[in-house]
C-alpha cells in the first residue's frame, strides 16, 4: 500500500527484490515530478544507479530498476526514498523491508494484467536495466534469474513449433553457445515451405531480443529434404540449415530459457526452445571447426561467424588465465644470460629425459630454466616429479603452473613474463640436445648477427635424418594460400645444403633463439591460433616487417622426438583455420619473402596446379575413338 | 686405512640362483677377506622375482639373513619403469639409497647390476660421494637392448646385429623409435658418471664401444673362478654323456638341444647305446606356454636317452661334472662369458657350444670343444655325433682345455683398478695402462 498519502502525486505500489543489490519498484507519479530512486541506510545515501520509465496504460504508471554495488537486501532501517524534480526534495517511501514483497505478487498486481505492447515493453526495459548491474558474478545471475522469472510472466508466447512432415514449415534450434556473456552461436534448421519467414528473433532467459534474420548463414540439409520430400518433393538447392552468430544487445549469463521466435509473411509465428547453452572451452571450440565444412566456397561462414566466434572465445579464455602457481626447485642464476622456456602439455615423463641431458651440461647451469604447465590437471603430478628430478639431477628449474589449459601461445608468452635472461629460447619439451655446449655455440651464433629476430638450430629425427633446416612457404594447390614447410625434410643431416647458415624465412618454434626485449616488445606468439600451428611463422613474419632477419645455424644439433601422428578430425580442422588464418593475414609478405629468400635454388621446384598441360595430339586421336 | 668397496646387484642367490648374481657374492665375500679391504654387498629385494620383503616401516634396508654386510634394498612400494630403467619414485635414489651411502662411506662403488633398481643409482653415488671410483661391470647387453638383454630379435629370435630406434620398435610394435632413442640418451647420461666399465668377453666389449661407451672407459675383465679340488679322470670307452647345465629358457635355447636329441634317436638303431642327456636346470615352471610345451613334448619324445635331472646347487658341480663327458651350451643369443663354460672347463670337460659371441670367443673349435651353427639342431646333431665317436676327441680336446681365470686373480687386478682410479686421474690413459 502506498505509504505517503500526503504526497499523494508520487508513490510506490510495490517493491521487489531482483537480488540482494537490486530492486524492483512500481509506482504512480501524477505528476511527472519522479527525478530519481534511491535508497538511504540509517541516514547515509547508498551509491545506486538507477532508471524508470512509464508504460502507457494506464497512466502516470512507472517501473524501475535501482541497483547498488553491495549486496544490501535485509538491513533493517534501508529506507526507499523518491527524489523529486521540483523542489529538489525527496518523498519517503518507508522502510524496504516493510513494503517488498516477493517477485511474483508484484508481478501479478501491477504487471501481468497489462496489455501485450506493454510487457513486451517493460520485459525488454528489465532486460536493458542489466547494464547498471554490479560486478558480483553471484548477484548478476540472481538478477538474471529474477528477470527470467518476470520474462516468463509477462511474455506473449507464441504456440510451439510442431513438427510434422505434412506442414511444410518448421524451425529447430539444434545448438546454442556462449563464446562469452555477450556473443552466441545458434545453429538450426528452419523451414519456410507455406510462407517465407520475415523475422527470426532470438530472446535471452532475461528478455533481451535479438534479430537474427539479416546476415544468417544458410546451408543445405540433406536430413531435413529427407523430412519434408513427401510433402514438396526435392528442391534443388534448399538450405534448410541455419547458423549465427550474434551479439545481443544486453549480456546474458542463464543457461537455460533461450526461445527463438519465427514469424512468416502469412503472420503466423512460432517458437522453439533452445537447447542448454554450452560454454565449455573445448566443446565450443571443436563444434566451431566442425563447422567449417558446411561453409561456402566463399567461406562467408568462416568469416562472418566462426573466425570472429572464436576470437571471441579465445579472448574469454585468455581473460581468466593467470599463473596459478611459480615452484622454484634450487637456486637460479642470478643473471642468466639465456631464459629456456618450455611448455608441458598433456605429458610430463620428458621432463626426466630433458633434465638427464642437461644435468652435466655445464652451460645448463648458467641458464634459466623454465616449465610451464599448460594442463593443469597434471600439477601434484608434476611438482612432485619435479621434486625427486631436481634433487637427483640438481640443476636449478622453475615450474610455472597455468590456472587453465592457456595453449602453445599463451604459455610461451607466461614463460617469457617471467624470464630474467637477455636471450630466451623457446623448447619444446620433446627436444633433447645432442651434445654439450649447444646452448653456448647457440648464443654465440646470435650475439654474431647484425639484426637477429628468431634463430633456430638444426633439429633431427630420433634415426638422425633432418627434421628442420629452416622453414619456408610454399603455395598449396589453391593459389594464393601458403603453408609451413622445412627444408630438407626426412633427408640425411650431413646434406651439404642443410650445413649452410644462413637467412631464412622462418624458423620452427621447437627450438628458437630470440632476444627476450624483442620478443616482448613484439607481443610474443599470437593467441588467435588455435592449439599450436603457425604461431612461429607468424612470430617470424612479424619480424621479418620489422627488419629483422631470420637465421638458420646448422652447426647447433638437438633431436626433435616429433612422432608420427596421424592426424585426427578435429586436428584437421584446427589446422585448415589455423592456415586460413595464417593466410589472411602474411600471403601478400609471404609472396614478397620468398621472392626474397637467398636460397632460392634450394627451394622444391613449384608446380602451378600439379597438372600438366594436355597434349594436343592426345586429345585429338580421342575424339575418333567411338565410345561404346 | 682399508679401502671400502660397495657391489650393487640385483639380486642375492639366497632369493633366487643365477650367474651374474652368484659371481658377485663370491667377489664379495673373496674382496671382504684381502687384507687392506672391506666390502658391502647391497641387493634388490623384493618384488620383481623377490617375495615381498619389507617388514620395517620407514625403511628400505635389512641386512641379509645371518651375514655381516650384505644388505637387501626393498623396492616394495616402488614402481620400476622397465624401458628406461629407473623407479619412478625419485626418493629411492636421494632418500633412502643417500643415507645407506652416508652410513657405509664406500670408496668405491662397484655396480654388478642395476636391473629393478635403476640407474639413478649411478647418478646419486656420483651426487653424494664426489671422491668415490664407479665401475660397472657389464653381464649382458640390458643397456643396449629392451629384449631381456639378449640382442635377440622378436619376430624370429634371430641375433640382433644393429640396434636403431626403429628396429627397436621393431620387435617392440607398441613402443616409439622416439621412445627407444630416449631409454638410450637416458641411459648413457647416467653411464657418462661411470669411471670403468669391465667387460667380461672381448665380444661383449666390442657391442658397447659400437654402441657408444667411449673405448679408453671399458676394459676386458673374465669373471674370476674359485678353482676347483678335482679327483684323478677315470678311464672309459665311450665318451657319450652330454650334459646342460642352466635357466630351463627359450634363451639358453635348450628346446634345440632337446630336438637335435630326437634327431640323434631318429637316426640310430633302436636299443643301440647313442650318446646320453642329462638337463640340469631350473625355472621351466617361469617360462611362457608355449616354450613349456614344446620342451615337454621333446622330453616325451627323447625319455630313452634325455634324463631331466632339475635345479642344482653350485657346489654339486664338481660331482654332476665327474658323471659327465661333454657340456652343450646350446644358447641362442650372444652370450658373453658363460659361467658354465668357465665351469666345464674347471671341470676339465670340453664344451659344444653355438659358433656366435661370447661362447665362440671362449670356446676354440678343434682345440677344447667344438661349435656348431647357432639355433640349428641339425647341425648340432651332426656336432654330437662326431664328438662321441671317438673317445681319442675327447682326449684330445679335453688336453687343450685353458686355465681359468682365477678369482684371487680377479681379486688381486680390481684392487690395483680401485687404487688407480682413487689415486686420481680418473680420466687418464695410464691409470687404465698401470692396471694390466
Amino acid at each position: 500500500m502506498p505509504l505517503s498519502a500526503e504526497r499523494s502525486a508520487i508513490s510506490v505500489l510495490g517493491a521487489s527484490w531482483l537480488s540482494d543489490s537490486s530492486l524492483l519498484l512500481a509506482g504512480v507519479d501524477t505528476r511527472g515530478q519522479m527525478a530519481a530512486a534511491t535508497l538511504v541506510d540509517g541516514g547515509w545515501r547508498v551509491p545506486v544507479r538507477w532508471r524508470s520509465t512509464f508504460y502507457s496504460a494506464p497512466a502516470h504508471r512507472w517501473i524501475a530498476v535501482v541497483h547498488a554495488d553491495e549486496p544490501v537486501r535485509g538491513k533493517p532501517e534501508m529506507r526507499l526514498e523518491i527524489g523529486l524534480r521540483v523542489e529538489r526534495q525527496a518523498v519517503d517511501a518507508g522502510r524496504v523491508a516493510d513494503i517488498a514483497t516477493d517477485l511474483r505478487t508484484l508481478a501479478r498486481a501491477h504487471l501481468t494484467a497489462l496489455g501485450s505492447a506493454e510487457r513486451r515493453a517493460i520485459v525488454e526495459f528489465l532486460a536493458a536495466s542489466t547494464a547498471d548491474a554490479g560486478a558480483n558474478r553471484t548477484e548478476q545471475v540472481r538478477l538474471s534469474r529474477s528477470l527470467h522469472l518476470l520474462r516468463e510472466m509477462l511474455r506473449e508466447r507464441l504456440p510451439l513449433c510442431e513438427l510434422r512432415p505434412s506442414r511444410v514449415e518448421g524451425l529447430v534450434v539444434e545448438s546454442l553457445m556462449g563464446l562469452d556473456d555477450e556473443a552466441f552461436y545458434i545453429e538450426g534448421w528452419l523451414c519456410d515451405g507455406e510462407s517465407s519467414v520475415v523475422r527470426m528473433t532470438a530472446v535471452s532467459p532475461e528478455g533481451s531480443r535479438t534479430e537474427l534474420l539479416d546476415g544468417v548463414f544458410r546451408y543445405p540439409r540433406p536430413d531435413a529434404d529427407e523430412f519434408f520430400k513427401g510433402a514438396i518433393g526435392e528442391i534443388a538447392g534448399a538450405k534448410y540449415g541455419f547458423i549465427t552468430l550474434f551479439r545481443p544487445d544486453t549480456p546474458s549469463l542463464l543457461p537455460n530459457g533461450w526461445v527463438v521466435e519465427v514469424e512468416t509473411a502469412s503472420g503466423s509465428a512460432v517458437e522453439a526452445p533452445a537447447p542448454v547453452v554450452v560454454r565449455d572451452y573445448k566443446r565450443v571450440r571443436t563444434e566451431l571447426l566442425s563447422d567449417l565444412e558446411n561453409d561456402s566456397d566463399d567461406r562467408t561462414l568462416l568469416r562472418g561467424h566462426i573466425s570472429p566466434a572464436l576470437s571471441a572465445l579465445q579472448t574469454r579464455r585468455d581473460r581468466g588465465l593467470r599463473t596459478e602457481r611459480a615452484v622454484q626447485f634450487g637456486h637460479a642464476p642470478e643473471h642468466p644470460s639465456v631464459s629456456i622456456v618450455v611448455p608441458l602439455y598433456g605429458r610430463i615423463d620428458l621432463l626426466e629425459h630433458q633434465l638427464a641431458q642437461f644435468a652435466d651440461d655445464p652451460d645448463l647451469h648458467d641458464a634459466e630454466l623454465i616449465y610451464i604447465l599448460d594442463s593443469p590437471e597434471l600439477r601434484s603430478e608434476l611438482l612432485t616429479l619435479a621434486e625427486g628430478l631436481h634433487r637427483l639431477y640438481r640443476i636449478p628449474f622453475q615450474v610455472i603452473v597455468l590456472s587453465e589449459n592457456g595453449g602453445y601461445s599463451n604459455a610461451n608468452n607466461f614463460g617469457a613474463a617471467h624470464a630474467r635472461g637477455e636471450l630466451l629460447l623457446l623448447l619444446n619439451s620433446d627436444v633433447i640436445p645432442a651434445r654439450h655446449g649447444w646452448l653456448t655455440r647457440l648464443s654465440a651464433f646470435y650475439r654474431s648477427l647484425d639484426r637477429p629476430g628468431a634463430v633456430g638450430p638444426k633439429l633431427l629425427y630420433e634415426d638422425d635424418s633432418l627434421q628442420h633446416a629452416g622453414l619456408y612457404f610454399a603455395e598449396t594447390w589453391d593459389r594464393g594460400t601458403w603453408m609451413n614447410e622445412h627444408y630438407f625434410k626426412g633427408l640425411a643431416s650431413d646434406l651439404p645444403a642443410a650445413n649452410i647458415a644462413r637467412r631464412v624465412p622462418a624458423v620452427t618454434g621447437a627450438c628458437l633463439m630470440i632476444d627476450a626485449e624483442l620478443y616482448r616488445s613484439i607481443g610474443g606468439l599470437s593467441g588467435k591460433y588455435i592449439q599450436g600451428d603457425y604461431e612461429d611463422s607468424d612470430l617470424c613474419l612479424r619480424l621479418w616487417s620489422g627488419g629483422f632477419e631470420n637465421w638458420y645455424c646448422p652447426e647447433v644439433a638437438l633431436y626433435h622426438l616429433e612422432g608420427q601422428s596421424y592426424p585426427s578430425a578435429a586436428r584437421v580442422a584446427n589446422t585448415r583455420y589455423n592456415r586460413w588464418l595464417f593466410n589472411e593475414m602474411w600471403s601478400d609478405a609471404i609472396a614478397r619473402v620468398m621472392r626474397e629468400s637467398t636460397q632460392s635454388a634450394e627451394q622444391p621446384p613449384q608446380r602451378r596446379n600439379g597438372v600438366r598441360p594436355a597434349r594436343q595430339a592426345r586429345q585429338s586421336r580421342m575424339k575418333e575413338v567411338s565410345v561404346p | 686405512m682399508s679401502t671400502r668397496v660397495l657391489y650393487i646387484a640385483h639380486n642375492h642367490p639366497s632369493i633366487r640362483p643365477g650367474g651374474a648374481e652368484q659371481h658377485a657374492l663370491e667377489l664379495h665375500r673373496a674382496m671382504s677377506a684381502t687384507p687392506g679391504m672391506e666390502s658391502v654387498l647391497l641387493t634388490k629385494g623384493g618384488p620383481p622375482v623377490g617375495p615381498t620383503g619389507r617388514v620395517h616401516e620407514g625403511t628400505c634396508l635389512a641386512p641379509v639373513n645371518g651375514h655381516a654386510n650384505e644388505y637387501f634394498m626393498f623396492t616394495d612400494g616402488y614402481t620400476f619403469d622397465y624401458l628406461n630403467g629407473t623407479m619412478t619414485g625419485k626418493d629411492f635414489y636421494s632418500k633412502h639409497f643417500r643415507e645407506f651411502l652416508h652410513a657405509i662411506k664406500p670408496d668405491v662403488v662397484h655396480f654388478q647390476h642395476t636391473l629393478f633398481l635403476g640407474y639413478d643409482l649411478i647418478r646419486e653415488v656420483a651426487n653424494t660421494l664426489p671422491n668415490a671410483a664407479i665401475l660397472y661391470t657389464l653381464h649382458e647387453y640390458l643397456p643396449i637392448c629392451a629384449r631381456d638383454g639378449q640382442l635377440v630379435r622378436s619376430a624370429n629370435n634371430e641375433l640382433c646385429e644393429e640396434e636403431t630406434p626403429t628396429r627397436c620398435h621393431g620387435c617392440f610394435p607398441h613402443i616409439t623409435p622416439q621412445a627407444f632413442f630416449l631409454r638410450k640418451r637416458f641411459i648413457q647420461s647416467q653411464f657418462g658418471l661411470v669411471d670403468m666399465f669391465l667387460a667380461p668377453s672381448r665380444f661383449l666389449l666390442e657391442r658397447y664401444v659400437e654402441w657408444g661407451i667411449p673405448r679408453h672407459k671399458i676394459r676386458f675383465q673374465d669373471y674370476g673362478r674359485m678353482p676347483v679340488r678335482r679327483g684323478a679322470e677315470p678311464s672309459r670307452q665311450t665318451r657319450n654323456r652330454l650334459a646342460f647345465f642352466g635357466q630351463l629358457s627359450g634363451y639358453k635355447g635348450v628346446d634345440v638341444l632337446l630336438e637335435a636329441m630326437r634327431l640323434i634317436q631318429l637316426e640310430s638303431a633302436p636299443a643301440a647305446a647313442g650318446p646320453t642327456l642329462k638337463v640340469h636346470g631350473a625355472n621351466l615352471e617361469l617360462q611362457d606356454g608355449e616354450f613349456k610345451r614344446i620342451v615337454a613334448r621333446l622330453l616325451e619324445e627323447t625319455r630313452d636317452s634325455v634324463t631331466l635331472v632339475g635345479k642344482y646347487r653350485p657346489e654339486q658341480l664338481p660331482a654332476l661334472m665327474r658323471d659327465i663327458d661333454w657340456v652343450v651350451v646350446p644358447s641362442i643369443w650372444w652370450e658373453n662369458s658363460p659361467l658354465v663354460i668357465q665351469e666345464a672347463f674347471l671341470n676339465q670337460r670340453p664344451v659344444i657350444c653355438s659358433n656366435v659371441g661370447g661362447m665362440a670367443e671362449k670356446v676354440t673349435p678343434g682345440v677344447n670343444g667344438l661349435h656348431f651353427r647357432v639355433g640349428d639342431p641339425a647341425s648340432l646333431a651332426e656336432v654330437i655325433r662326431e664328438a662321441v665317436q671317438e673317445p681319442a676327441t675327447w682326449d684330445r680336446l679335453r688336453r687343450g682345455i685353458p686355465a681359468i681365470y682365477r678369482l684371487d686373480d680377479q681379486v688381486a687386478e680390481l684392487r690395483a683398478i680401485y687404487g688407480a682410479l682413487l689415486a686420481g686421474g680418473l680420466s687418464s690413459e695410464e691409470a687404465y695402462a698401470a692396471v694390466r
